[in-house]
C-alpha cells in the first residue's frame, strides 16, 4: 500500500503514545506538545481515536479450536469428579448472581426428579428418572459385522455395562478419542500427499529427461543418416563424372587419331633422284 | 507454564503441550481474523488452519518465547490470502478511498440522510464500531487491532507484519486518523463510545 512517509515528529508522537519512547525522547515529546498547538490537537484527536477503539470488546467469545487428544484422561490426573467439576466451572469464568441462583433452582428441580450424574468408562452421564434396563444387542452372527471393527467410525450403538445393562451413548472421552484420531489421520493425510506429490513431480521429471534423450538420439541418428546419404550420393556422382570424362578422352581419341595408311611411303626413292 | 516451556514439551512430542498453546491463544486468534476479515466462518477457518500449520511446522520456530507473535503471523498471511481471492467482504477500501469519503462527506453540515444513519447505529456499540473497522484500509486496521486489542508492541508487529517498525507507526498513525475521518462523516463523537 502507498502510504505517505510520517513526518518524525509524528512518529515520535505515536512512540510516546504508547509508551515506545526513551525517557530523553519522551522529554523532547513533551517539549514539542508545549510548542506546537498543531501537533497538540493531533495528540489529542489520536487519545480519542485510541479511547473509541479500547471498547472493542477484547473478551468477545470465541469458539474452541482444542481438537488433540488429552493422552491422560481425567482419572489419570487426580482430584476425582469433583476436582474435575471444579476446574470445569473455573474455565467458565465469573457468573453473575442471578444466573448462579437460577442455576441452584434447576439443580434443586431437576434433584426432586431424579436427576443423577453416574460414572461410565471414565466419563460422565446424566441421567433422570428411574433407572431402566435396555435390551442387550444381539450377538453378532456369521456375515454380521461390528462398529467396533471399523477404524474410525465412533460407535454409537449400544455398549455393555459391567452390570450387563446395554445403554446406547457416547462419551466425551470417545469423542476426544475420535477427535484426536481424526486429527492424526489428516496430519497423516497431508503428510502422505506431499511426499505423494513430490514423488509424482520427480517421476515425472525423470520420465520428460528420458524422453527428452530419446529424442535426441532420434535426431542424431536422423542426421547421420542424413549425412551418409549425403556422402554416398557424392561419391556416387564423383564416380558417375570420373565415368563421363574417361569416356569422353576415350571418344576424344578416336576421332582425333590420323587415318590408316594404304601403303608405306617409299622414302628411298625420292631420295636417291 | 510459559509459551516457551510448552513448545519445548510440544517439540518432545507431548501433545497436550500444543492442547494448553491452541487453547491459551485460540480466541486470540479468532478475534483478530473475524476483525480483520469481518467475517465469522472465514475467521473460524483461518484459525483453525493457522492452528494446524502450527502444529506442522513448530520445529521451525526458533524462539519459543515467539508463540504468540508468530501464530498470529501466519493468520495474518493466512487473512492476506484470503484477501487476495476475495473471499471476504467486497467493500474493501483503499487509503485514497477513505480520504475521499472524508473530504467529500465528513465534517459537519452533512446530509441528514448521513446524520439518521449515525443515530440508527449509535445503540449497538460493537456494531458502530465494527463498522468503523471495516472502513479502514486492511494493513492499518490489521496493525490497529494487534496494538489496540491483542497489546503487541511495535516491534512484535514489525515481526507478524513483515515491515519495519516506523512503517508500523505509520500505519497505526493513519489507522487512527481514518478512525476519526469516518466517525466525523458520520456523525459520531467519542461522547457517543463513552
Amino acid at each position: 500500500m502507498n502510504e505517505k512517509p510520517l513526518d518524525p515528529r509524528l512518529e515520535r508522537l505515536v512512540a510516546a503514545l504508547y509508551g515506545e519512547s526513551s525517557e530523553e525522547e519522551r522529554r523532547e515529546v513533551d517539549r514539542l506538545l508545549a510548542e506546537d498547538p498543531a501537533l497538540r490537537r493531533e495528540w489529542d484527536e489520536l487519545g480519542e481515536a485510541r479511547a473509541v477503539l479500547a471498547r472493542l470488546d477484547a473478551d468477545e467469545p470465541a469458539p474452541s479450536f482444542v481438537f488433540l487428544a488429552d493422552p491422560a484422561p481425567a482419572r489419570r490426573r487426580g482430584g476425582g469428579p469433583w476436582a474435575r467439576l471444579r476446574d470445569a466451572l473455573d474455565r467458565l469464568g465469573p457468573v453473575p448472581a442471578w444466573a448462579a441462583a437460577a442455576a441452584a433452582i434447576a439443580v434443586a428441580v431437576l434433584a426432586m426428579n431424579g436427576f443423577r450424574v453416574e460414572r461410565i468408562d471414565g466419563g460422565l452421564a446424566l441421567r433422570m428418572g428411574e433407572p431402566t434396563r435396555v435390551l442387550e444387542a444381539p450377538a453378532t452372527g456369521p456375515g454380521l459385522g461390528s462398529y467396533g471393527e471399523v477404524a474410525g467410525v465412533p460407535e454409537t450403538g449400544p455398549r455393555g455395562e459391567p452390570d450387563g445393562a446395554v445403554v446406547p451413548y457416547l462419551t466425551r472421552d470417545d469423542m476426544r478419542g475420535y477427535s484426536s484420531e481424526m486429527f492424526r489421520s489428516v496430519t497423516a493425510l497431508l503428510s502422505d500427499f506431499g511426499r505423494y506429490r513430490e514423488e509424482e513431480q520427480a517421476a515425472r521429471m525423470q520420465a520428460m529427461y528420458q524422453e527428452l534423450l530419446a529424442r535426441q538420439d532420434d535426431a542424431y541418428q536422423d542426421l547421420r543418416g542424413r549425412i551418409e546419404a549425403l556422402g554416398l550420393g557424392l561419391l556416387y556422382e564423383r564416380q558417375e563424372s570420373d565415368r563421363r570424362w574417361q569416356d569422353a578422352i576415350g571418344s576424344g581419341n578416336r576421332e582425333g587419331a590420323a587415318p590408316e595408311p594404304t601403303q608405306p611411303a617409299d622414302d628411298s626413292k625420292e631420295m636417291k633422284q | 507454564m510459559s509459551d516457551e516451556e510448552l513448545v519445548r514439551l510440544s517439540r518432545a512430542g507431548d501433545p497436550h503441550a500444543f492442547n494448553r498453546l491452541a487453547a491459551r491463544w485460540e480466541g486470540s486468534l479468532y478475534r483478530f481474523a473475524r476483525r480483520t476479515l469481518g467475517n465469522s466462518e472465514e475467521a473460524r477457518d483461518v484459525c483453525q488452519e493457522t492452528l494446524i500449520r502450527a502444529y506442522r511446522n513448530l520445529p521451525r520456530l526458533r524462539e519459543g518465547a515467539k508463540f504468540k507473535s508468530w501464530v498470529h503471523h501466519i493468520a495474518l498471511n493466512l487473512c492476506r490470502d484470503r484477501f487476495r481471492s476475495a473471499k471476504s467482504r467486497g467493500d474493501h477500501l483503499s487509503l485514497e478511498d477513505v480520504s475521499n469519503e472524508a473530504e467529500g462527506h465528513g465534517g459537519p453540515g452533512r446530509p441528514a440522510a448521513e446524520a439518521a444513519d449515525g443515530d440508527a447505529v449509535r445503540g449497538n456499540l460493537s456494531a458502530v464500531l465494527e463498522s468503523l473497522l471495516d472502513r479502514i484500509p486492511a494493513e492499518q486496521r490489521a496493525c490497529l487491532l494487534l496494538r489496540e486489542v491483542h497489546g503487541f508492541n511495535s516491534e512484535e508487529i514489525a515481526e507478524i507484519t513483515g515491515v519495519p517498525a516506523a512503517t508500523v507507526r505509520t500505519r497505526i498513525f493513519y489507522g487512527l486518523k481514518a478512525v476519526r475521518r469516518v466517525m466525523e462523516s458520520r456523525g459520531l463523537s467519542i461522547e457517543d463510545f463513552r
